[in-house]
């Protein structure tokens, strides 16, 4: 298996009455919160936490994107990116942004990233993303173009990293007469992409189509299982070779010293991210038009279902939506997971909302010495071929 | 209540008048973003004339041309829905999403138009006064922001509010549900224009109707209490007698 070294860099100091006084961490949560002096002291020890993970043995060290929020401090992954490739010699760096229907321009993703690879000498994987549902009321672009939007920047982005510029672009929602840039990056005929997605079928669809790698995020263990194997199953349809190691699932891990002791460490950092820092009104997650329409009146039906339960550490536990534990049972319960899923790239949040960085020190390390060696030379079947064999 | 044969002009209704003698009107109504059918509004508009009632394409389940994207677009594609009225001479109803139509539309028909009535349009740009945010709330605070009796809402069904609630972004996300081209354009609405607003309207800030009766030539308008933003399900009784004196005072003696 590989490890995927993930990072969300939150803002840890909302109030202990954030919930009852403010109506969402997203968008709308006032920037007078903002302390300019703790924002520098957190960039500085999340880059460090993102760095260690090279000497710590991990493939890949990975930021994303998100805006206006208190959920991550990293509006702009590429400049993350940067700073890492600086402080690092060989690791691979997972750029899980670009958000690309966001931006204007496409392009300029296209020149950034080429940048970043030149510069890390061919470590760059890019990540391409939507974007969330809030993020559509942070730049008021049009959540009900979003998904063409996608779909386009990325075709146009592929095209001009693969033909020969200049070349004209007449799109929908893309028209450039020239599209030649400079640089190009060092891996051909581009960096490998991979695709973070909660599993829709219309994207599971396109990213097999296009044959990418699928990168699944903070979903219990049976929605990743059924979405793993729809997305096989969907890979063997466009005639391609189903790969473990083109499928990654990140979800937050903790690695206490024992089982007894773990949960009760964790519990509170783990639910300011399942509760705080997800704070919002949920028609604020999903805009009008953010989904197609049937998956839109599905969500609607089943809504309440969802928002009744409180996220509890334990129930999170229970779904393997995090997985926490002494080290042996945590190797034991990842392994197995990896053979319900089929999923050969892991991505664990070592980081998780209110953690410090004694505590992220801690679960990283023993991640790093008492798991990632018992895992690292399994790698799982797809998982029907190995419910055949037994 | 019969669906015309419009082929690739999409969903659109023609009702025939049902009050006592001849029809004094030919009404085109231009529906909201609530409801693309709102049927009780329809039947009382049946009673004062023939009435025309498009619905926009996306909404309810009309199809949307992949062409049609502003409600610009949405003006020029209904025209040919009002061509199939004949010649008659039209009053234009829109209420809220339908008001702006209804204001692109009176500009395209020109001559045709007898009187226009406006129930809290959408659509008028006016600097730093923004129409409020509805989409980035809980549907409690949306209902409080929308009505002053939430109870009020029409009932509509899951699938129809979530293709209502799209278009609505498609057309109107940024700018948000207006065009800063219409208000300049607004002095060829040669009509006579009545535009009404709820005395509980929170949607839409009260400086739009001053800027409203600004930029027509032919305009007044009143503020109708125990309603807020849709006086078509809050105020129905006001907006029809409005609709009968336009009707009246605009009347071709045909």
């Amino acid at each position: 298996m590989q490890f995927t070294l993930f990072h969300l860099m939150p803002w840890p100091y909302l109030p202990g009455d954030f919930i009852d006084r403010e109506s969402s961490a997203w968008v709308t949560y006032s920037n007078s919160n903002f302390d300019p002096e703790r924002g520098r002291e957190l960039y500085e020890r999340y880059i460090s936490e993102l760095v260690a993970g090279e000497d710590l043995g991990f493939d890949v060290i990975s930021v994303n994107e998100h805006h206006q929020t208190a959920y991550g401090l990293m509006p702009s992954p590429n400049l993350v990116a940067m700073a890492l490739v600086q402080r690092t010699r060989a690791v691979k760096i997972a750029v899980m942004g670009n958000a690309i229907p966001l931006h204007d321009h496409p392009l300029r993703v296209v020149e950034e990233i080429g940048m970043l690879d030149l510069m890390s000498g061919g470590r760059i994987i890019s990540g391409l993303v939507r974007g969330i549902g809030p993020e559509y009321h942070t730049f008021g672009v049009n959540p009900a173009y979003s998904e063409d939007r996608f779909r386009e920047a990325h075709d146009l982005m592929i095209a001009a990293w693969t033909r020969p510029g200049p070349f004209s672009w007449d799109g929908e929602h893309y028209q450039v007469r020239y599209v030649n840039p400079w640089p190009l990056p060092l891996q051909k005929p581009h960096p490998p992409i991979w695709i973070p997605t909660q599993g829709s079928t219309s994207t599971l669809r396109w990213v097999a189509e296009n044959d990418h790698s699928l990168f699944q995020t903070f979903a219990p263990l049976e929605q990743i299982e059924r979405t793993s194997a729809a997305f096989r199953q969907f890979v063997t349809e466009y005639g391609h070779e189903p790969d473990p190691m083109k499928m990654g699932w990140s979800l937050p891990v903790y690695v206490g010293k024992d089982d007894e002791t773990a949960m009760a460490e964790i519990a509170p950092h783990v639910e300011y991210l399942y509760r705080e820092l997800v704070h919002r009104p949920f028609q604020g997650f999903l805009p009008p038009g953010y989904v197609a329409r049937e998956s839109f009146t599905k969500v609607m039906q089943t809504r309440g279902a969802i928002s009744s339960e409180r996220p509890t550490a334990e129930l999170l536990d229970s779904r393997s939506q995090i997985i926490v534990g002494g080290p042996e049972t945590v190797a034991r319960r990842l392994r197995e997971a990896a053979e319900r899923t089929g999923v050969g790239i892991l991505a664990p949040l070592l980081q998780v909302g209110t953690m410090n960085a004694e505590l992220t020190r801690a679960s990283t390390l023993r991640f790093a010495e008492h798991v990632m060696p018992k895992l690292r030379e399994f790698v799982p079947e797809a998982a029907e071929r190995s419910a055949v064999r037994r | 209540m019969a669906n015309l044969p419009l082929g690739d002009v999409g969903a659109a209704r023609l009702l025939p008048y049902t009050g006592p003698g001849d029809a004094k009107a030919t009404v085109v109504f231009l529906h909201d973003e609530e409801s693309s059918v709102p049927e009780g509004l329809l039947a009382a508009l049946q009673e004062r004339g023939t009435v025309v009632a498009p619905v926009h394409p996306g909404f309810g389940d009309a199809p949307r041309p992949a062409w049609v994207k502003t409600v610009r677009d949405i003006a020029d594609y209904e025209l040919d829905v009002i061509d199939e009225a004949g010649p008659a001479p039209l009053v234009l109803v829109g209420s809220s999403f339908g008001g702006w139509v209804a204001a692109e539309l009176a500009l395209r028909l020109s001559q045709r138009v007898r009187g226009v009535l406006l129930l809290g349009p959408l659509g008028l740009h006016v600097q730093d006064e923004l129409i409020a945010d509805h989409w980035f709330r809980t549907p409690q605070q949306r209902a409080r922001l929308l009505y002053e009796d939430p109870m009020k809402a029409p009932q509509v069904g899951i699938e129809e509010s979530v293709a209502n609630d799209e278009s609505m972004a498609r057309y109107g996300w940024n700018p948000r549900l207006v065009d800063p081209a219409l208000a300049p354009r607004l002095r060829r609405l040669s009509a006579p224009v009545r535009i009404l607003w709820g005395e509980a309207e929170r949607f839409v800030p009260a400086s739009h109707a001053e800027a409203w009766l600004a930029a027509l030539p032919d305009a007044s308008s009143a503020r109708v209490p125990g309603s807020g933003h849709f006086l078509a399900y809050e105020a129905r009784e006001s907006v029809l007698a409005e609709l009968d004196d336009l009707i009246g005072r605009t009347a071709t003696g045909a």
